[in-house]
Order: C-alpha cells, then sequence, then structure tokens
C-alpha cells in the first residue's frame, strides 16, 4: 500500500461514536468525505465493536461458542507443549498421585476375582453325634431348610461320608481294613440369601453394596455365591451347636468373610487415598496455575482493561488445568497398564504353581474414563480456585 | 460525554487523590489534563476507566452513571474507553498485530474477521508494516503508537492518555499529538494527562489543571 507517511496518511476511516458536539461536529463532517453515510447527529454506530455488528444472541449460539472453546483449548495445548519440560514435570507429578488410588483399585478388583473364583459349597457342615441315624438326620434337614436363615440343608449319609473321604484322600486302602464306618452323619447349609457380605455380591439387596461396588465387580460377582455377614453365620452356628443331635459345626464361610472384611476395608482405604491424593492433585494443578498466572500477569491485567470479561481472563487458565488433569490422568493410566502387563507373566507363573488359572485384570473401560473424567475435573477446579483470586482482584475499588 | 460531579477519591494509605472534582467533557472534545506528579492526574484517568471507583461523588460517561454499573458492566464499558499509557503496557512475547488485536478479542470479536480492523487501526498510526515485529524490537515512539493503534482499534467515543509523550523527545511527541489530533476531528472525545506544558501551548485545546487533587484551572485556551 501507498501512501505510509504520517503526513500524507488520509483522515481516519472512523465516525463519531456519539452525537458531535457543536466543537467537533463540524470538523468532523469536513473530514469524513470518504464516509458517505456519516450522520453526526445519529447516535451510536453499529459497528464500534466486533460483536455490535450482529445481535447479542449470535454469541451465545452454540457453534461460535464451541469455536472459541476449540480454540482456547488448542491454543493452551501448544502454549503447553512449548515448555515441554515444566509441563512433564506437572503431568508426572499429576499421574503418579491419580495411579496410586487407581493401582489400588486395580488390586481390589484383581482380588475380589479371586475370592469370585473360590468355591464356596459346603457353606456350612453340621456334624451330628455319633448315635444319630440317617433317618433322623433327615427330619433335622427338612426341620432346618424350615428356618428362615438357612436357604438348603442336604444330609450327607454315613456311607456318602465315606465314600468322599475314600475318594479326596490318601486312606483309601487304610479303609478297607475298618470294619465300621466311623464317619458319622452331616448336614451340609446354605444360608439363606439375605446374608450378604456388603459390596461382595447381588448389589440390589443392599444399598451399600450398590454404594461401594462399582458396577462392573457387581456384574462380575452376580452369579458368585453370596459370602455371608459375620455375625449371623456365627449366631446360627452357635444356635445350630445347641441341638441335641449336634456334635459340632464347620463354618467353611468364615474364613471367605474375614477376607471380604479386608477387601472392605482397603475399598475404604482406597476411597480416603483417592481423596487426599485428589487434594494433592487440586493443589499441584492450583499451584502451577498461579505461578502461570504470576507469569502472565501482564497479560490479565490488559485483557481487563480492554474490556475483557472475567469469563474470558479465566478461559485459558481453566483449560490449562484441564489439560493437566487429563495428560495426568492418561499418564496415570499408562502407568496402570504398563505395571498390568509386567505383572502378567510373574502372576500367572504364581497361578501356575498352585494350579489355577487367573487373569489379571487391568482397568475396564468406564473406569479407565472415570479415571480420565475425575483427573480432568480435578484439573479445572485447581485452575478455578487458583484464578478466582486473581479475578477479583482486578475488580476496581 | 465526560460529567465529573464533586467526585473524591481518598486512598487509605496517602489519603485524597481527588477531592471534590466537577467538569464536563462535551462528546466530541479534547482536552489537557496537567499538573505535577501526584497531582492526581492519573487517578482521574483511572475513574473514568472504572480501573478504580471514586469515594464520593458521581462520575458519568456518555449518559452513563458509572456507580450504577455493576461487576458484570465493566468490560463492556471498557470496550468503550480506550486507554493510553506512558509505560505502553504491550506484551512483549506477542507482535504488534497481536497487541493491537487484544481489545477486539476482548469484545469477542471471531479472529478471522479482526485483520481488516487491527491493520486499518495499524494503518492509522503507520505501523503496517511492522505488525509482525516484536514490541521490544521498537522505538519507543513506535511502541507508543501501537499502545494508541490498541486503543482506537475497537473504535471507542472516548479515548484516555496518561502521560503519552512522557519518554519521548519533542519531535515524536509533536507526531503523537498530530495521530491525537486527528482522532479528535473524527468525534473522539480525548483526555490527554501531560506536562508537556510547551505542546499544550501549541495546540490551544482546553486544558485542566490540576493540584494537590483540586481542580485549580479550566480553561478553553491556556
Amino acid at each position: 500500500m501507498a501512501g505510509r507517511s504520517n503526513t500524507r496518511r488520509p483522515a481516519l476511516r472512523r465516525q463519531p461514536s456519539s452525537p458531535s458536539g457543536p466543537k467537533a461536529g463540524p470538523k468532523a463532517s469536513q473530514k469524513s468525505g470518504r464516509q458517505p453515510g456519516h450522520n453526526p447527529a445519529r447516535g451510536r454506530p453499529q459497528s464500534r465493536v466486533g460483536t455490535r455488528r450482529e445481535p447479542p444472541w449470535l454469541g451465545r449460539l452454540p457453534g461460535r461458542w464451541l469455536g472459541n472453546h476449540l480454540q482456547a483449548g488448542a491454543d493452551t495445548l501448544r502454549r503447553l507443549l512449548r515448555a515441554p519440560l515444566s509441563t512433564g514435570l506437572t503431568v508426572a507429578a499429576i499421574a503418579i498421585a491419580l495411579a496410586l488410588p487407581a493401582a489400588l483399585r486395580v488390586v481390589l478388583t484383581n482380588l475380589e476375582q479371586i475370592s469370585a473364583n473360590w468355591d464356596q459349597d459346603a457353606a456350612m457342615t453340621l456334624f451330628l453325634r455319633p448315635g444319630v441315624d440317617e433317618q433322623r438326620g433327615a427330619e433335622l434337614a427338612t426341620q432346618l431348610q424350615a428356618r428362615a436363615d438357612l436357604d438348603t440343608a442336604i444330609l450327607i449319609s454315613r456311607q456318602q461320608a465315606l465314600a468322599e473321604f475314600r475318594a479326596y484322600s490318601d486312606f483309601g486302602a487304610a479303609l478297607d481294613h475298618l470294619t465300621d464306618n466311623p464317619l458319622p452323619v452331616s448336614l451340609l447349609l446354605y444360608p439363606a440369601a439375605p446374608y450378604l457380605v456388603p459390596g461382595q455380591a447381588l448389589g440390589q439387596e443392599s444399598e451399600q453394596a450398590a454404594n461401594t461396588a462399582p458396577p462392573a465387580t457387581r456384574d462380575l460377582s452376580s452369579d458368585q455365591p453370596p459370602v455371608h455377614a459375620p455375625v449371623d453365620l456365627e449366631r446360627l452356628a452357635s444356635e445350630l451347636e445347641a441341638l441335641p443331635e449336634a456334635d459340632f459345626v464347620r463354618v467353611d464361610a468364615l474364613w471367605l468373610q474375614r477376607f471380604a472384611a479386608i477387601l472392605a476395608l482397603l475399598r475404604n482405604a482406597a476411597l480416603l487415598l483417592a481423596a487426599v491424593l485428589g487434594l494433592a492433585v487440586l493443589l499441584v494443578v492450583g499451584n502451577t496455575i498461579r505461578l502461570e498466572i504470576e507469569h502472565r500477569r501482564a497479560e490479565v491485567e490488559i485483557m481487563s482493561l480492554v474490556g475483557a470479561t472475567p469469563a474470558l481472563i479465566r478461559r485459558p487458565f481453566l483449560y490449562i488445568g484441564a489439560w493437566y488433569g487429563l495428560l495426568g490422568g492418561l499418564g496415570a493410566w499408562l502407568l496402570i497398564a504398563a505395571s498390568v502387563l509386567l505383572l502378567h507373566a510373574p502372576v500367572e507363573r504364581l497361578t501356575g504353581l498352585y494350579d489355577t488359572r487367573f487373569d489379571l485384570h487391568g482397568l475396564g473401560l468406564a473406569e479407565s474414563l472415570i479415571l480420565l473424567a475425575a483427573a480432568t475435573g480435578l484439573g479445572i477446579v485447581g485452575g478455578w480456585i487458583a484464578v478466582g483470586r486473581h479475578v477479583r482482584q482486578l475488580e476496581p475499588r | 460525554m465526560i460529567r465529573f460531579e464533586h467526585v473524591t477519591k481518598r486512598y487509605a494509605e496517602r489519603g485524597d487523590a481527588l477531592r471534590d472534582v466537577s467538569f464536563t467533557l462535551e462528546p466530541g472534545e479534547m482536552a489537557f489534563l496537567t499538573g505535577h506528579s501526584g497531582a492526581g492526574k492519573s487517578t482521574l484517568l483511572r475513574l473514568i476507566g472504572l480501573l478504580e471507583r471514586p469515594t464520593r461523588g458521581r462520575l458519568s460517561v456518555a449518559g452513563q452513571d458509572l456507580g450504577a454499573l455493576g461487576r458484570r458492566q465493566i468490560p463492556l464499558h471498557r470496550r468503550r474507553v480506550g486507554m493510553i499509557f506512558q509505560d505502553h503496557r504491550l506484551l512483549p512475547d506477542r507482535n504488534v498485530f497481536d497487541n493491537v488485536s487484544l481489545p477486539l478479542l476482548a469484545a469477542g470479536m471471531h479472529p478471522r474477521e479482526l485483520g481488516k480492523r487491527v491493520r486499518a487501526a495499524l494503518d492509522q498510526v503507520g505501523l503496517l508494516r511492522l505488525e509482525h515485529a516484536l514490541p521490544t524490537s521498537l522505538s519507543s515512539g513506535e511502541q507508543q503508537r501501537v499502545g494508541i493503534a490498541r486503543a482506537v482499534v475497537a473504535r471507542p467515543p472516548v479515548i484516555l492518555a496518561d502521560e503519552p509523550t512522557g519518554n519521548l523527545d519533542p519531535a515524536l511527541s509533536r507526531e503523537i499529538f498530530h495521530l491525537f489530533e486527528r482522532f479528535h476531528q473524527v468525534g473522539v472525545s480525548l483526555l490527554i494527562a501531560t506536562h508537556d506544558l510547551e505542546l499544550i501551548a501549541t495546540q490551544g485545546h482546553r486544558t485542566l489543571r490540576l493540584h494537590q487533587g483540586r481542580l485549580v484551572a479550566d480553561s478553553g485556551n491556556w
């Protein structure tokens, strides 16, 4: 373009933005020959500021809004990637903080899976006194089955017991020398379904179960036999032992209950750890963004000075928080995925020694998405906390 | 355009910066604001830009009582007031074009649309060829003109300048005042704080003089 020097430049292409005063009016109209539509008496021109050119609702259209946000998201990501070292360090800190509770979650899922695989036949065995015969045993079985807290009672005759003993022990040959069957009549008892350990099975019956067990594990455990509440099982056992025919009761499920109790404890510990480390993520993100704001203080002040809304000033910092959270979440996910891959072979070797099959599970799809969403959310909240104070400081006093 | 009615601004730390100031600046009027440093010039401009609020009194811009503006309306008000500072207040890590485009971005203009407006503003101050330069590579006079382009790019009806020529030699100062003169000619209201008395004398515009926070002189031709 020609005419770049100051003296030769034509008059400004500008309209008076308000009704011109007596002093300025004539001058303005003199100089505004290039503006055919100029009218000194007119009110505010329509095109003073960009947004004024269009109806105000247009700016709130989702397309425009989305475009602005995509732009802000891309800009902040580019800005973060321009400083890979400091970004990487922050992301690593967040990733480790998030990986710990997530890893505990994975450990829990796998332990629950192990316990689900355990056969829980014979939740209880009631051994009858040596003198009690099969008929009395059958009567007792019918009697006990009527109890509300018992589901099934199966009579194991002395012959059955002997046959089983012969089959499952190495004493087969020795047993042949016995003239008499030394084994008593016994009853195999399955306690009724309402005795569920919270979180261990069939969520619908127990609200607690619904709260603590994620959907994935509930599905997994829906076809597994329930483990029963410790108190009820122990009381039931002592009640049964008080029967005149009873010799003693063996509660096979008791150690499973203890295992379930340990799992419940671990689950609570995982929640606590997640809360504490979530707070740590908030602090890491908040502090990083606070430093970023200090670094860009001039920019924040100037944006405020030229009429940027607090939302616009806040936006890049919230996106930084979101990116830190999301990248940290991805980092945590990768850490866990790598650990599961590394542990896969050793776990297989171990379970091979115990003659069982067991697949080590990583984070499921739902859990992964929850991890990423929670991480991003924490990042945004951290950013909000950090930037809120600074935006308030910009307000006039 | 700008109306002060018994405006007082008191700071907790250093007492009254402005005391009972009353004056009216007509639309399209250009006026100088002078006085020693600490006389309250900057405070007066900051009140108009709503960077601060008066302790007492009423202040209105374009008929709008600033005291009635809530937090959410402040950004809208600031878009109607272009501010120029002695230290330019440019962002050193953004080039000239990006610096000038900030008010349009603040107003929500789409980046695609603002190019023309930014270049028009840069053309007005004669810096079109430097749009990709970083502010730090520019001379002081050029930096000040970038600051001016930023103040006018959104075409505000009011322009405030706080010691715009404070760091400039007389020739550059005259250049800057020529620019202001041109804005004045197209009907923009200007209030320029300066202690460059020599320049004021050659311009023949209204001059408001502050002394220790009081408006002590108001002359059409000082």
